[in-house]
């Protein structure tokens, strides 16, 4: 299942649609559904972002409905969507964001790189199937002032992230090591341990980590860390 | 000091040993007796008597003394509201009493000279007060008195200046009292008891910072030995001497006093840190299941799409999509065994009963899967446990290895019980880059293949509760395929019940 499949007969409709997503039964179900449908639809097993581009390339473009969250790579790299957002519309494309979670952020900065419009995965499947369907046969998902409005949201969530890439860059590399464990979920202690040092000094980092950061708790400390995905 | 919460003394100090206390109050009792006997020695020295103006040094040391006491009030306030401890809080009220009432009486009296009978009531009055503060201190009255202590210093400040009033009615009475060295000897004495009681009391709980508070209040008993010193007649000038001394003691008390109030701050900021480390693993506990329940929620609706597809699909695709089926229920299933499950009573169970129904359900799908298993075979642990690592186990044979049979057997092999799982399909293969020993960490997995990587990973964690241990055969060259064995402690043969015969019966 994990090779492209092309529709079954007939004459397709509407632009040939391709699945980009690395839940297997997702995209298989998508796929089968817009056959059933009548389109010339594929699925693209999703390896490597680089990979990806290769294949994407070399493809006649039509829509692609892109999951934003790809899972990890062989390098155990968290692969995003959104990176492929800009190939896709650069190779003629036109994207739909399909979004695991509220990750607005990302479905933001997909649609500033140009895609369509974003469906979230826990709408439910016919919901989704409509909104796929309503793309593939060249109309528009969202109006106007909907674009407009994520675009303001891009800009805001940009400068946001900016700020606070800006105070994570205020930290020493030890206070950076600190924040990384807490944010994987590790006490105190056992950072102590693991660097061997005393929990003394491993409040002292947190306490310095936390006046930088500009925020009051370890609790906010790790919320942002997870606003910076790259960082 | 039983009353105390947190142990911010000891953890400044570490909580030492009874070895390492002893020399180190001996030490400090030793310094202090030095400092007295150096005040002793330098204020009888003429030299020294004549450098200094008598009015001018009893002002500075009376000022001094004064803020020392009113500086350490207010450390001994603070220790006290954040640990709760109302030995603290009285021996606050003690010391602003000392240095408003106590400091400036007996500085009046060193000043006006023996003969003053006003000035002497208040005095011995006000001793009499601040050492029953310091009683109070050592063994505070919460139970009966709860907010006694301010009480006490303002009924003392009364006393103190009722005393003053009344001896100008009858001077020489009130003289008579006063002087009076069975009376002043027992007020000294108390004092220097308390004293030594509260420094008792601060190491035997191991922490030298209230020790020296005692040891300071002790040294204050002795300063207020003067006027009987006086009387000795060895002093050039006894108010000199003894307000030095007193000096010394209350240096002594503001030195504990400050190392006890860090060491509480920093107590509580370490409970603090502690209470926001929990808040956050608490958050991040839940982020974890907010991130599990948003999986499973993806993971129906994909079957919820899936079961329309298959109304609508040719009969070519329908394997497919079966197979995407089987794998996120095997996903699902691997994610809510993940999660802490209920502890699950260890007992004994037929390894063929759980392996039979495994079997069974996985040839609904069409699987070609066969069982061979010895029917007295038990196992100790969780028969849910088996049944699940198995599925799970299979459930990757029918994603790797599609349309290969598959073969479960069962044994005894010493003290456990193995089970083994094969197919005959790719294996693990040299291409794929995994090898067998960390095919069951998490999230290794086959791209082409698809899954999440978490079944295997969570098949160990699962039989480690157990006491089982899951591993992968390495790949022989002339054999295809991929042999799973999971090993489980044998449970006794007992025999419950009598045996099925449905179970002795092939599958």
């Amino acid at each position: 299942m994990s090779h492209a499949h092309a529709a079954a007969g007939g004459v397709a409709r509407g632009y040939p649609i391709l699945v980009i997503d690395d839940h297997e039964l997702f995209s298989t179900t998508l796929r089968m559904a817009l056959c059933g449908q009548g389109f010339d639809a594929h699925q693209l097993p999703v390896t490597s972002i680089a990979h990806l581009r290769m294949r994407i390339s070399k493809l006649r473009p039509g829509l692609a409905v892109l999951d934003l969250d790809l899972g990890q790579d062989p390098d155990g790299r968290w692969m995003n969507g959104v990176e492929l957002v800009e190939v896709l519309c650069a190779n003629g494309w036109k994207v739909l964001v399909v979004s695991g979670s509220v990750d607005t952020p990302g479905v933001a900065a997909a649609i500033a790189a140009g895609a369509l419009g974003s469906v979230a995965k826990s709408a439910s499947f016919h919901g989704l199937l409509d909104v796929v369907l309503t793309a593939a046969s060249g109309e528009p998902v969202m109006t106007d002032s909907e674009h407009q409005d994520w675009l303001t949201r891009h800009v805001s969530y940009q400068a946001r992230e900016r700020e606070l890439s800006r105070r994570l860059g205020r930290l020493s590399t030890r206070e950076r090591e600190v924040l990384l464990l807490l944010a994987k979920g590790q006490r105190a202690a056992e950072i102590a341990e693991y660097f061997v040092v005393s929990m003394t000094t491993v409040r002292t980092h947190i306490r310095s980590m936390l006046a930088k950061l500009e925020v009051n708790s370890q609790l906010e400390a790790v919320a942002l860390v997870r606003e910076v995905p790259q960082w | 000091m039983r009353s105390l919460p947190l142990n911010g003394a000891a953890m400044l100090v570490g909580r030492a040993s009874p070895r390492g206390v002893g020399p180190q109050i001996a030490r400090e009792i030793a310094v202090a007796v030095a400092a007295i006997a150096v005040v002793l020695v330098v204020t009888r020295l003429a030299a020294v008597l004549e450098a200094i103006s008598i009015e001018h040094a009893a002002l500075l040391l009376s000022v001094t003394a004064s803020a020392f006491a009113a500086m350490a009030a207010i450390l001994a306030a603070l220790a006290g509201r954040l640990t709760r401890d109302h030995r603290l809080t009285w021996l606050s009220s003690t010391l602003v009493f000392y240095s408003v009432v106590d400091v400036p009486a007996t500085t009046t009296s060193w000043l006006a000279g023996p003969v003053n009978p006003v000035v002497n009531a208040s005095r011995m009055a006000a001793c009499a007060v601040a050492v029953g503060l310091l009683c109070a201190s050592v063994c505070p009255p919460v139970k009966r008195w709860p907010s006694g202590r301010w009480a006490g210093a303002i009924v003392g400040l009364l006393l103190t200046l009722g005393a003053g009033w009344v001896a100008q009615f009858d001077p020489e009475t009130a003289q008579l009292v006063t002087s009076s060295v069975p009376l002043r000897l027992s007020l000294s004495v108390i004092g220097v008891a308390a004293g030594c009681w509260l420094a008792v009391l601060g190491w035997r709980r191991g922490g030298t910072a209230l020790g020296r508070v005692g040891l300071g209040f002790t040294v204050l008993g002795l300063a207020h030995l003067d006027r009987l010193a006086a009387d000795v007649g060895w002093f050039a000038d006894p108010g000199l001497t003894f307000g030095t001394v007193r000096l010394l003691g209350l240096v002594l008390v503001l030195i504990g006093m400050t190392q006890h109030a860090y060491g509480m701050l920093r107590a509580v900021d370490e409970r603090h840190s502690d209470h926001e480390e929990q808040l956050r693993l608490a958050q991040q506990n839940l982020d974890r299941f907010a991130e599990r329940d948003h999986e499973l929620r993806n993971g129906l609706a994909g079957l919820a799409g899936a079961t329309d597809a298959l109304a609508v699909l040719p009969v070519e695709e329908k394997d497919a999509l079966r197979s995407a089926v089987a794998s996120e229920l095997a996903r699902l299933g691997a994610l809510l065994g993940g999660a802490s499950r209920p502890a699950e009573h260890v007992e004994a169970y037929r390894v063929r009963q759980v392996l039979r129904d495994v079997v069974l359900l996985w040839r609904t799908t069409g699987m070609e899967i066969r069982l061979d298993a010895d029917p007295g075979l038990w196992a100790k642990g969780a028969p849910n446990t088996l049944a699940q690592v198995v599925t799970n186990v299979v459930a990757n044979c029918a994603r790797h290895a599609a349309g290969s049979p598959v073969r479960v057997q069962a044994f005894r092999c010493g003290a456990s019980v193995r089970v083994r799982i094969s197919d005959c399909g790719p294996g693990l293969g040299s291409g794929s880059g995994i090898s067998e020993n960390v095919v069951f960490d998490r999230r290794v997995r086959d791209r082409a293949a698809g899954g999440e990587g978490l079944g295997l990973y969570i098949c160990r964690k699962l039989l480690a509760s157990d006491g089982g241990t899951i591993r992968m055969l390495p790949a022989q060259p002339g054999r295809p395929g991929c042999t799973v064995v999971v090993e489980l402690p044998a449970g006794g043969m007992v025999l419950r019940r009598p045996a099925q015969s449905a179970v002795t019966s092939g599958v």
